[in-house]
């Protein structure tokens, strides 16, 4: 891989979010989007290693003994294109460096499939309203009678039942 | 004053569940006793005047010319519920809303839309949205010998204990999208009474010719996938994380697709013995 640009110094997002700590795994709610995001152990470390002031290097340096094994720095800049992806890295308007996009299947021909560790993973899912958690069998519809989403008509346009 | 409010309304009566007021007006005020058949569990009548959400109930009467009668109308402040001439519909919304208000409110209970039945002191919370199964698959394990809990809600307090939430059964037989309720008897089966730790979660949908291979999620991703069916997860997100963590560090999260019920209820039984 070409040297990347040292100067990206990633800053993680706070503000806004909800984070909760288990124990191997980080959950993040995002208020402004309403989304819940888990951090597996290795994106978790390098997230809380975007400090602002640290670069790619040295967020590796710092993953690395925090992991207690070595990580190379495309694992990391793979957890960093998925914290970027999912909101969790602050935008920085001045900034003259992108992040250099890299791809899960990049890494692993890279790094080998036996990594000692896991490579990062951020599952995110969309929360729900609480009228999408009711049961759509309640309202009539059709006539004079309309379903919430993700409802809807089981016979559009004549009386029916929400589904 | 909104349009609702000029409907006549002559009488009405408010309650406090789980720390949520909630009152109801009627311009009929012989159906009040029917609203009190309704009321969510461990609701107690109060004598306030203000509450946290008002449900406004509007019974149709028959009017000229002949034959002419005026719709059942259900409003949540000034949002219309429903339209409707069959008196049943019209309770069955409000029975389904009250519930819904007090679980997406309650600072002090987190409800997780699940079955939920106890095995052996434990229980076992099946998360899931409407028309995923979880009725079905309540009533195999309670007639395998599980105790019954809900078919509707997992109730969380703040340590992760789940208590009882009994209500009838509402079981859609034959493909039909309308429910039909049971008591839980009617299976010879019991209703739990104290609150459980939580030993198993499973994350299941039923699919033709499913098969039962269940995987262990990670305690991250298992809280993940209840979150989703977190009642109040947008008004409380904070709470219902803490609450889902205490869940996860010390439950088994299964996730699988699944066939039929029968088999389905005897292999997570199996697990848990």
């Amino acid at each position: 891989m070409e040297k990347t640009n040292q100067k990206f110094v990633p800053l993680a997002r706070k503000e806004k979010l909800i984070i909760e700590q288990m124990a191997d795994e980080v959950l993040v709610y995002d208020l402004t989007a309403h989304k819940a995001h888990c951090l597996n152990l290795t994106a978790a470390v390098v997230w809380q290693n975007c400090n602002g002031k640290n670069d790619l290097s040295q967020i590796t340096r710092f993953a690395s003994r925090d992991l207690q094994a070595t990580v190379s720095e495309d694992v990391v800049l793979l957890a960093l294109n998925q914290l970027e992806k999912f909101n969790l890295l602050e935008k920085k308007k001045e900034s003259p460096v992108s992040l250099p996009h890299i791809s899960r299947r990049e890494v692993m021909k890279r790094v080998g499939i036996a990594s000692a560790i896991a490579l990062p993973v951020v599952a995110s899912i969309i929360v729900p309203t609480a009228m999408a958690n009711a049961s759509c069998a309640l309202v009539p519809c059709g006539v004079g009678g309309t379903c919430n989403p993700p409802c809807n008509c089981d016979t559009p346009g004549g009386p029916g039942t929400c589904i | 004053m909104s349009k609702v409010d000029r409907l006549g309304w002559t009488d009405g009566l408010a309650f406090k569940c789980q720390g949520v007021t909630v009152g109801v007006r009627t311009n009929n005020p012989k159906v009040l006793k029917r609203v009190k058949k309704v009321l969510p569990l461990e609701s107690t009548l109060i004598d306030s005047p203000v509450v946290d959400h008002l449900f406004s109930l509007f019974i149709g009467v028959d009017a000229p010319p002949p034959n002419f009668r005026r719709h059942h109308l259900l409003y949540n402040g000034s949002v219309r519920l429903i339209r409707t001439m069959k008196d049943d519909e019209l309770f069955d919304t409000l029975e389904s809303m009250l519930r819904l208000r007090v679980a997406e409110f309650t600072k002090r209970r987190v409800f997780i839309h699940a079955g939920v039945v106890a095995w052996k002191g434990k229980a076992i919370v099946i998360p899931g949205s409407s028309h995923s199964g979880k009725t079905t698959l309540v009533t195999e394990l309670i007639k395998a010998g599980a105790t019954y809990y809900s078919d509707e809600y997992a109730v969380l307090d703040k340590n992760g204990l789940t208590y009882p939430y009994p209500k009838t059964l509402s079981i859609r037989e034959n493909g039909n999208s309308r429910q039909t309720e049971y008591a839980v008897e009617k299976f010879g089966a019991k209703a739990g009474k104290k609150p459980l730790p939580i030993a198993l979660v499973v994350v299941t949908d039923y699919k033709r010719n499913g098969l039962w291979r269940p995987r262990v999620l990670t305690e991250g991703r298992g809280a993940l996938e209840m979150l989703v069916h977190v009642v109040s997860a947008r008004r409380q997100p904070k709470f219902a994380l803490s609450t889902l963590n205490q869940v996860a560090s010390r439950a088994t999260v299964l996730k699988s697709k699944r066939g039929e019920a029968k088999q389905t209820a005897q292999a997570i039984l199996q697990m848990l013995s």
